[in-house]
């Protein structure tokens, strides 16, 4: 990433924020890691990471509209969101009630894991 | 409208029973300084504010509460989940097993019911922003304490992040709040 006062996708969801001004953390309660157990799991972080930046950006943006360098990073994370996004979905299902897999012949929105059950 | 994704905010997988430590998070949830009413206030609030940056700030931030709801309940799902009797009882989760069983009743770790009566919603944007800066730091400061209550790093890693989400919404608060007094200030007459 260009600018070095912003955490890439990686880094930011683990800190809690994109932005290096605001992290701070608790003591030494640092260094955690995204469960990652399986290849659905690691295709669902890639999701949350990319989507924590458009989060963490769009804070940023409401209070600053006009910000060119912002506006340029929330549309090359939107557009690796999508990508992710379709990638989990191909394999896994529907995150929202709202698709169709044509190519599947089921309504794949009721299948497992729901958020609250372990991937 | 809100649409739903079947998916956490941050991935949580415990792969510990802890009844105690769940007990406490009950506080983070349906607590005073708690996720379900910091959705509420923020959400309940945004009617009142006085201009775009205002209503976008509060429906976001807002929005990202529901999710925090969502880790918290889903934390103690996974810490609860196929508790026996004898670890019921001698996690002393018994008074709250006997009321609602392993389902996650919104109240604070003392199993008092959630109330709106804690959070504040006053219709003066300024007053309410100010009212949001204490509730962030409130809900920092019960995240610090339950971070030292539980060694278990499946726990603490939702916690961190949930804790400095409190942080960065405190900022954008002061923020918000900051360009709204100045902005006060210099339509004063001399």
């Amino acid at each position: 990433m260009e600018n070095k006062n912003l955490y890439d996708e990686n880094e930011a969801i683990i800190k809690g924020t994109v932005f290096k001004d605001f992290y701070k953390p608790y003591k030494n309660y640092t260094g955690y890691t995204l469960p990652a157990n399986n290849e659905q799991q690691s295709l669902l972080n890639e999701i949350s990471k990319y989507e924590f930046m458009l989060l963490d950006l769009r804070f940023a943006l409401i209070l600053d509209p006009n910000n060119k360098e912002y506006l340029v990073l929330y549309d090359k994370y939107f557009k690796n969101y999508l990508l992710a996004t379709d990638n989990y979905e191909k394999k896994y299902g529907k995150l929202n009630a709202y698709g169709i897999n044509l190519q599947s012949d089921e309504y794949s929105w009721i299948n497992d894991p729901w958020t609250w059950e372990v991937l | 409208m809100w649409k739903y994704e079947k998916k956490l905010q941050y991935p949580v997988d415990v792969k510990n029973k802890d009844l105690k430590i769940a007990k406490i998070l009950y506080d983070g949830l349906g607590g005073p300084d708690g996720e379900l009413g910091a959705s509420l206030r923020y959400l309940q609030q945004r009617y009142t504010m006085p201009d775009n940056k205002g209503k976008a700030l509060l429906t976001d931030i807002g929005t990202e509460e529901i999710n925090h709801i969502e880790i918290i309940s889903t934390l103690i799902h996974q810490l609860t989940k196929d508790a026996t009797i004898d670890e019921i009882k001698e996690a002393d989760f018994s008074s709250n097993f006997s009321k609602h069983g392993l389902g996650i009743y919104p109240s604070d770790s003392s199993g008092n019911p959630f109330t709106a009566a804690t959070i504040g919603i006053t219709g003066d944007y300024l007053a309410d922003l100010v009212e949001d800066m204490a509730a962030e730091q409130k809900a920092r400061a019960g995240y610090e304490h339950m971070m030292s209550l539980t060694k278990d790093k499946d726990v603490l890693g939702p916690l961190a992040f949930l804790r400095e989400r409190e942080v960065v919404h405190f900022e954008r608060f002061k923020e918000l709040y900051e360009y709204y007094l100045n902005q006060k200030q210099n339509k004063q007459p001399k």
